[in-house]
């Protein structure tokens, strides 16, 4: 017998529907609205500006080349900073291959406010990093702008980004970063690749193993506590948990890839070798390459993207020769083309100057940011060439020195180390000849010799400069040997030939300097005039969990005449310091001789990675060096 | 009106073939020519004239040409036809000009780029294709959050460019909608970063829409005008020739504010208060959920600047800054209310409309107002040149409260930096223009208080306290808001490290706790110790004052050297809002020392600023120091007396305390 529902009980049972509804908004998913319902509170986490709750990257790789790369994030915020950074969610993706499609956008302010993000709140734009380069890249950025955002709201993300068309690269590998600065519950990675296909993957810096499951590889991190970043730390990457991955077979076949998207590109036409004649007029190889360098590093303007971003294949070598612009492939194929039209070998590499290891075992091109020419003589010799470095020293070749480069030859691609053809010592020397006037006023000339890193910092703040602009920095550095200082007179040297060093020379006058307290005179010898000699280091902490990265390792040295009056006594010079430990040495010495001061500095750091735990020697090194009693004088003034 | 019509149709005819003529270019200049041709003989005579680096020495490019022509109907509608001839003359000028981005609105604008080519140094033609120009979107407004995906920028990528290449192109600009019905305006600039030969702008419009202008920045009459009567219509011209270059100085105003310009405009600032207010009637309804939060909010508040207060920070810190486009005159009328209140989000313009809605439902007198807190507003014509979007309170004895809440951490509700800036209440008799009044710098200063002592082997332990008023309050929260926990001890860390790399903090506070608590002031305070801070030279023991360098000062110092280090300025110097730092601090001194010299107190008053510095002791050191700027905005022949300032500093910070051990105890 069925017996019929009372209405009272159909009544409580609708009810009951209603009130859970309300109470739950639309999250019907249990274990959302679990993490939701428990989700930590600032106090858990006190350094971090918000929480992963939940994330789920889901990569499908389909046989035909095409992929889906679904995802599902749920955040929450716990402060200002964490509204800022995840209140307007961007997504990358191209769009000439690629379609963004959002499931799910809300934010959750309690699971009685629920607020889906509408058609306003998603726009497509131009990334601004790519505001100059639009002509070569369909690179967008998804934003979706979450309502109703306060500094402890919950937003949830879900979607996909998947082919619309067969890109250009087959999709062989990437990496992806396990932990960030943010704490994470739940956080899983999975790719999973055609049958039959193998992923080869790599962990770093304590990574989990993935979890395998036929063609799934699964990587899963839980409770992660979070990091606070430090400042000048490596890229994430070298010591944050990530995993590297690629289904290729080898370096050989991106090499091969590379050699198909290239070789028809680089071959020398007419008015290539028209270009060369003009260019070159040398009958020495390696006098040709450097004129052709130079041609294709200054004269051709510098797209500034990344690789990648729009794709590897590269315009014709004449195209980028006409039109006068070119992104780093596009003017690593010029400059391969000029180069072969003369008879010379040279390659395409591929580098990262980001300070990011390559894993070498893992072949994959987003492992590189960059492209570096390599030319190989006949005698064996090898040059490396950035035809991006308009502002360096030619040989120099910024951020890349001593890295690893994946060069293409044409029987296959190999790793070697990236050197610079000339013999570089990335130093800051400057001379100094001052006199001290007997109101306190400083005088003199000062002497700038510059090197490798610091040459390319020079060279960048002024090469372009307008003349008045130019004179207007050396002012400014004027002053910072003595407040108030009035430039006299400035010698630059021609930086726009890169084959010269750049050299600075500038004389001033300066009423007030030194202080003079009744009889006595107070003096700092100035040790910093312009900003890439300065000593800005981050050594005021008392510890670091994570490594430096310093632009590069250096010598900087000073070096001083100072003349005093005749009736001023010199009561007090520095003492002559000095320290020497593994990461490096300075030494202060001065002299007085003559009734002249003679001073000298020199600060050398031997390397551009210190690691953690060589921050304390790092720190005794710069902190000792900086002391101010280390460029203090005193003086007297005579009865 | 068909005569009208009539006529506007001939103007419209007669301006392009004048336009065509004084181009000099050949007939069909409105085809896109394939492939490549030579420019007329005229044309290259015009450009091998313009001149070169031994003519222009700080100069990139020459603007041989820069001509706009504008034709505007009684609606407020326009076309207008911007053409420009521009001569490189140097490799980065290639490279500079290699691309250009043209703003435009597409709710209020259609844009065609007719021309666009360049003239090489051997004549040839290279036209662009239409491959080459891109459409994005605006970059400097998505830094700001603001995703109106109707601002877009044309970028016209020339190709092919070197020393001694001619970029030349014609743009036309149309209204799809006027940005304010029946109202004409108008801004251009006779001058750039680089040199002009020749500068016209044309303007033609009908004799009953008289329009006012005025040329801004042109001491030396540069710019000549001539006004012709065509029946119903006027057609102004204003033109000039040889204008220099302005070479860009650090700090400088906004190039806008310096360069000669032409502002004009058929209306009124009364009239446009009423127009905006037009456009905001309609929007300032409010309902239910406002009025709920409104009482909420004032519950117990008694009086009306309390009122305020409280609304005023709901708003500022409670409706995030967010941009979305929603509206058919985004960029000009709020969004309703009612939107802005439910979505949480808005910009400028929706909070300062929200905020005086709320405020008139708490029962006072509130208005929308217009600002521009980076610009000089000029009075005189009333063109467009607001940018920002405020609110007027008025509370019944007549006081007036301009709050900003577009700014969340300002406890004064009206940051600094809108002093001396134009505003303009909108309400619906109208209202003139009016400007912010200055501030004293003690409304936004700093103060550091610092007591130390200092050990027998020198080491010195002590503590600092830092607070202040204004926007200096407005800068330590700011500060502390964006950085928490680890973040946070490093940025005191940084401070400390600024007295002596061998500083370490002991133990730090910061008040109010949440720090966005804007009824209580922001308070920082760091206890320190310093290992081997006092110098031993020989007999002397030395001691620097902590206080002497400002280590503690959150920006003023800064401010003072970055901008000091030219010798001399052609430009104002532009700090926007005047300061100050007061230091105060006593260092108690190890046994058995008295005192050789201390340095000579120093006080200097100048009108742009002023400095003072103070040593005493008796039994402990006190040393006082303090620096104040006293105006927003410098002139040139101030700057020399600011530059004293930073100099004295300087040298002050040289000094140091000497005593010499007491040989009688």
């Amino acid at each position: 017998m069925i017996k019929r529902k009372s209405p009272w009980v159909v009544s409580l049972i609708v009810i009951a529907i209603l009130a859970v509804s309300l109470y739950s908004g639309e999250i019907t998913n249990p274990k959302i609205r679990s993490l939701i319902e428990n989700a930590p509170l600032k106090s858990d986490y006190p350094d971090a500006d918000a929480i992963i709750l939940y994330s789920n990257k889901n990569l499908i790789l389909q046989s035909d080349g095409n992929y889906v790369n679904h995802f599902h994030y749920l955040i929450k915020s716990f402060n200002y900073m964490g509204k800022k950074d995840y209140g307007n969610f961007k997504i990358q993706y191209d769009e000439e291959y690629e379609e963004v499609i959002i499931d799910t956008a809300r934010t959750i302010n309690g699971l009685a406010k629920v607020d889906d993000v509408d058609k306003t709140g998603i726009n497509t734009i131009t990334p601004p990093w790519l505001s100059r380069g639009s002509i070569y890249s369909n690179v967008k950025e998804k934003v979706i702008s979450f309502p109703s955002m306060q500094d402890t709201s919950i937003i949830e993300l879900v979607g996909r980004i998947r082919t619309i068309k067969l890109p250009e690269e087959p999709y062989l590998g990437d990496r992806d970063l396990l932990e960030l600065d943010n704490p994470v519950l739940e956080k899983t990675i999975t790719i999973e690749v055609p049958e039959g296909t193998t992923l080869k993957y790599f962990n770093r810096n304590g990574a989990p193993e993935p979890t395998i499951s036929g063609n799934r590889y699964t990587w899963r991190i839980n409770d992660y506590k979070g990091i606070v970043a430090e400042p000048s730390s490596p890229p994430p990457f070298e010591y944050l948990a990530c995993t590297y991955y690629s289904t290729a077979t080898g370096w050989d076949q991106i090499g091969n890839f590379i050699k198909d998207k290239f070789n028809s590109k680089i071959e020398p036409d007419d008015a290539i070798r028209n270009k060369l004649e003009e260019v070159s007029s040398s009958t020495n190889t390696v006098e040709t390459v450097k004129d052709i360098f130079l041609f294709v590093a200054d004269k051709v303007r510098n797209v500034d993207m990344p690789l990648g971003i729009a794709g590897y294949t590269p315009n014709q070598a004449s195209t980028v020769l006409k039109r006068g612009y070119g992104d780093t492939r596009d003017k690593c194929v010029l400059l391969i083309s000029l180069i072969k039209a003369a008879g010379i070998d040279a390659y395409p590499a591929f580098v990262n100057d980001a300070g990011i290891t390559i894993e070498e075992g893992i072949p994959f091109l987003k492992q590189f940011n960059k492209m570096l020419v390599l030319v190989s003589f006949k005698d064996g010799k090898k040059l490396w060439l950035d035809p991006f470095a308009d502002n360096c020293k030619y040989g120099y070749i910024p951020d890349c020195m001593g890295e690893r480069a994946l060069v293409v030859y044409s029987d296959g691609a190999r790793f070697e180390q990236v050197e610079s053809y000339i013999n570089v010592q990335n130093s800051a020397n400057i001379k100094y000849d001052l006199t001290l006037e007997p109101g306190g006023g400083l005088s003199g000339d000062v002497k700038v010799f510059v090197d490798g890193y610091f040459d390319y910092a020079l060279r960048y703040s002024i090469k372009d400069a307008r003349p008045k602009q130019v004179e207007m920095e050396i002012e400014k550095a004027a002053n910072t040997v003595a407040s108030g200082a009035k430039l006299l007179d400035k010698t630059v040297s021609d930086m726009k030939d890169l084959t010269e060093p750049a050299v600075l020379h500038f004389s001033f006058e300066a009423d007030k300097c030194a202080s003079i307290q009744q009889d006595m005179v107070i003096f700092y010898v100035p040790i910093k005039p312009f900003e890439f000699t300065g000593l800005e280091f981050p050594v005021s902490s008392e510890g670091r969990e994570f490594p430096i990265l310093l632009p590069t390792a250096f010598e900087k040295k000073g070096e001083y005449e100072i003349n005093v009056p005749a009736d001023f006594n010199i009561e007090y010079t520095p003492e002559n310091a000095q320290l020497e430990n593994p990461l490096g040495s300075f030494s202060v010495t001065s002299e007085v001789k003559d009734g002249k001061i003679y001073y000298s500095y020199s600060i050398k750091v031997n390397k551009r990675h210190i690691a953690a735990g060589e921050y304390e020697s790092f720190k005794g090194l710069v902190q000792g060096f900086l002391s101010p009693k280390n460029n203090l004088v005193l003086l007297e003034i005579k009865k | 009106m068909k005569r009208f019509i009539q006529q506007i149709i001939i103007t419209i005819l007669v301006l392009s073939f004048l336009f065509w003529v004084n181009c000099s270019h050949k007939p069909g200049i409105w085809e896109m020519p394939s492939g490549t041709n030579k420019a007329d003989e005229e044309l290259m005579q015009k450009i091998e004239s313009a001149g070169s680096r031994m003519e222009y020495p700080n100069a990139k490019a020459i603007v041989i040409e820069d001509i706009d022509s504008t034709i505007f109907t009684p609606d407020g509608s326009f076309t207008q036809y911007n053409y420009s001839l521009t001569k490189l003359i140097t490799l980065t000028g290639a490279k500079d000009y290699g691309t250009m981005g043209l703003p435009y609105d597409t709710l209020f604008f259609e844009i065609e780029i007719p021309l666009a080519r360049i003239i090489q140094e051997d004549g040839s033609i290279i036209n662009i294709p239409d491959s080459l120009i891109t459409d994005e979107t605006m970059s400097d407004l998505v830094m700001m959050d603001v995703f109106w995906t109707n601002i877009r920028r044309k970028v016209i990528n020339f190709p092919e460019l070197s020393s001694g290449s001619t970029i030349e192109y014609l743009i036309i600009y149309k209204t799809i909608q006027p940005r304010f019905e029946g109202i004409f305006d108008n801004s251009r600039y006779f001058q750039s970063d680089e040199p002009i030969k020749y500068s016209r702008s044309v303007v033609v419009g009908p004799a009953s829409m008289p329009l006012d202008w005025k040329i801004r920045n042109d001491e030396d009459n540069l710019v000549s005008f001539d006004k012709k009567e065509m029946g119903e219509l006027v057609k102004y011209t204003w033109e000039a020739q040889d204008i220099p270059q302005v070479i860009m100085e650090e700090g400088m105003p906004p190039f806008t504010d310096m360069a000669i310009g032409l502002l004009a405009s058929t209306t009124t600032w009364r009239d446009y208060s009423k127009k905006i207010y037009e456009y905001l009637e309609p929007v300032m309804k409010t309902d239910e959920a406002i009025e709920s939060k409104v009482a909420e909010l004032i519950e117990g508040k008694e009086s009306e600047y309390e009122k305020i207060r409280a609304i005023f920070y709901y708003v500022a810190q409670k409706i995030r800054y967010l941009g979305l486009a929603m509206s058919s005159r985004e960029g000009i009328q709020p969004h309703p209310v009612t939107e802005t209140f439910e979505r949480q989000a808005g910009v400028c313009k929706d909070k300062a409309s929200l905020l005086a809605a709320m405020l008139q439902s708490a029962g006072i007198e509130a208005y929308y107002v217009l600002s521009n807190p980076l610009n000089h507003v000029d009075k005189d014509i009333a063109a467009s040149q607001f940018n920002h979007a405020i609110t007027l309170a008025v509370t019944k004895d007549g006081k007036r409260y301009f709050l900003d809440s577009t700014d969340e951490f300002c406890q004064d509700m009206l940051p600094a930096y809108h002093q001396e800036q134009g505003i303009l209440v909108c309400d619906k008799d109208g209202e003139d223009m009016e400007y912010l009044p200055s501030q004293p710098p003690e409304m936004n200063s700093g103060k550091v208080d610092i007591k130390s002592t200092i050990q027998p082997n020198g080491t010195l332990r002590g503590t600092a306290t830092i607070s202040g008023k204004g926007i200096y309050d407005e800068v330590i929260r700011q500060v502390v808001r964006m950085q928490e926990g680890a973040q946070l001890k490093r940025f005191i860390e940084r401070l400390v490290n600024r007295v002596h790399p061998n500083s370490r903090i002991i133990e730090y506070n910061i008040e109010p706790d949440p720090i966005m608590n804007l009824y209580e002031d922001a308070v920082i305070t760091i206890e320190f110790e310093i290992e081997e801070y006092a110098i031993m030279a020989g007999k002397y023991l030395l001691i620097k004052p902590v206080g002497l360098e400002y280590p503690f000062d959150i920006f003023v110092t800064t401010y003072l050297t970055m901008f000091t280090q030219l010798e001399e300025r052609k430009f104002p110097l532009n700090i926007q809002f005047t300061s100050g730092v007061v230091s105060n601090e006593e260092i108690i001194l190890p046994p058995g020392y008295k005192a050789k010299v201390l340095p000579e107190s120093k006080s200097l008053n100048y009108k742009p600023g002023s400095f003072s510095m103070s040593y005493q002791f008796k039994d402990k050191l006190i040393f006082r120091n303090s620096i104040m700027i006293n105006e927003s905005e410098i002139p040139p022949e101030e700057y020399e007396d600011f530059r004293k300032i930073k100099e004295e500093m300087a040298e002050s910070s040289s000094g140091l305390a000497i005593f010499i051990k007491d040989e009688q105890p």
